[in-house]
């Protein structure tokens, strides 16, 4: 593995040097301070499993293996193939996958969808055209009702996005509902 | 698991892009708006940090300049002197805010740009904050990676 310049593509050094100081791209001249950690320098040896002796205790997806630790999702054990680090937890290729789909797993979220963002812009955006309102305040409050209880996710964030929108939700259908009213009202007197 | 986030945001048209820090990785958040793209970054896997410094042709950096001197330009022309002034003043903040710069960071299989860190000081800030973690955590991996197995 070599580092290069982020500009022109060419090799900036392939193994020394690296302490953090700037210098000069040989190729393109951009000024670039290279900063390298001992990880750079480090051979990653290939994972080995062992066969299962007897007595020993094997995967739960490879049987003749020996298992090396528990899943800390689903206890299964796994062998130094299955396993799989996140920091200090070790986690099966299953229990990765069904948290990615359930999306219960925070250490495996690649992406989140943020139903507070889209709750205020459905309940804000509209009110510029105002007669769209008539459909997208209820939206709104729907959104902010069903999407309350949403797990937190993996970054700190307040609900006050989805108490604006529900504020402003309840506040267009009340002005629709006295609207209608007046109008209805207003036609019963031009009737009489 | 808990974040803070680290200085540096990188605004586009479409959302945003911030760095945080976790006691063993960096989160890179790329936001559209209504969506969170996230990707980790292991203090133990983390090879090299790259700080590129840009130059007035950065194409980035160059059109910044030349959309607020056209505003400034048309704004003069058009005897709007206050807008001219907003322009001027956002082209003064640019120039003294500091250099621009491009920011990667390098694992064994990826090199990731971070968008968030384009200014130069705030680059350097932050790599001086990641330096000590990023060395402990790797130094911690290869005392234990040297320790001979335990016997049961």
């Amino acid at each position: 593995m070599t580092v290069a310049c982020s500009k022109c593509g060419s090799i900036l050094l392939d193994g020394e040097g690296g302490a953090g100081e700037w210098r000069d791209c040989s190729s393109c001249g951009s000024a670039i301070r290279l900063r390298l950690f001992p990880a750079y320098q480090r051979t990653v040896a290939p994972t080995r499993t062992e066969a299962t002796l007897q007595g020993e205790s094997s995967c739960f997806f490879h049987p003749h293996k020996r298992a090396v630790v528990p899943c800390d999702e689903c206890g299964r054990f796994l062998c130094a193939l299955c396993r799989v680090e996140f920091g200090a937890r070790n986690i099966c290729p299953g229990c990765i996958d069904s948290g990615m789909k359930k999306g219960n797993l925070a250490a495996v979220e690649t992406t989140r969808r943020r139903f507070d963002s889209i709750a205020l812009a459905v309940a804000a955006l509209p009110s510029l055209l105002i007669w769209p309102t008539l459909f997208t305040g209820p939206v709104a409050i729907y959104l902010s009702v069903q999407h309350w209880n949403d797990p937190p996710g993996i970054l700190p964030r307040g609900r006050w996005r989805l108490v604006v929108a529900f504020v402003i939700g309840i506040a267009q259908v009340t002005a629709w509902i006295g609207l209608f009213v007046y109008l209805f009202t207003l036609r019963n007197q031009l009737l009489l | 698991m808990t974040y803070r986030r680290l200085p540096g945001k990188r605004r586009t048209l479409g959302g945003y892009s911030t760095l945080w820090m976790a006691e063993d990785h960096l989160l890179l958040v790329k936001s559209l708006r209504f969506t969170e793209q996230y990707k980790r970054f292991y203090f133990r896997d983390i090879q090299a940090f790259l700080i590129r410094r840009k130059t007035f042709s950065d194409a980035r950096n160059m059109w910044d300049i030349l959309f607020w001197l056209g505003v400034v330009a048309i704004y003069l022309v058009g005897h709007a002197q206050v807008t001219a002034l907003f322009g001027a003043a956002l082209l003064l903040y640019m120039r003294f805010s500091g250099p621009y710069c491009a920011c990667h960071i390098q694992t064994a299989v990826q090199v990731e740009p971070l968008p968030s860190l384009y200014r130069l000081r705030v680059a350097e800030e932050v790599l001086n904050q990641l330096v000590p973690l990023i060395e402990a955590a790797q130094m911690e991996e290869s005392l234990l990676s040297e320790m001979p197995p335990q016997e049961s």
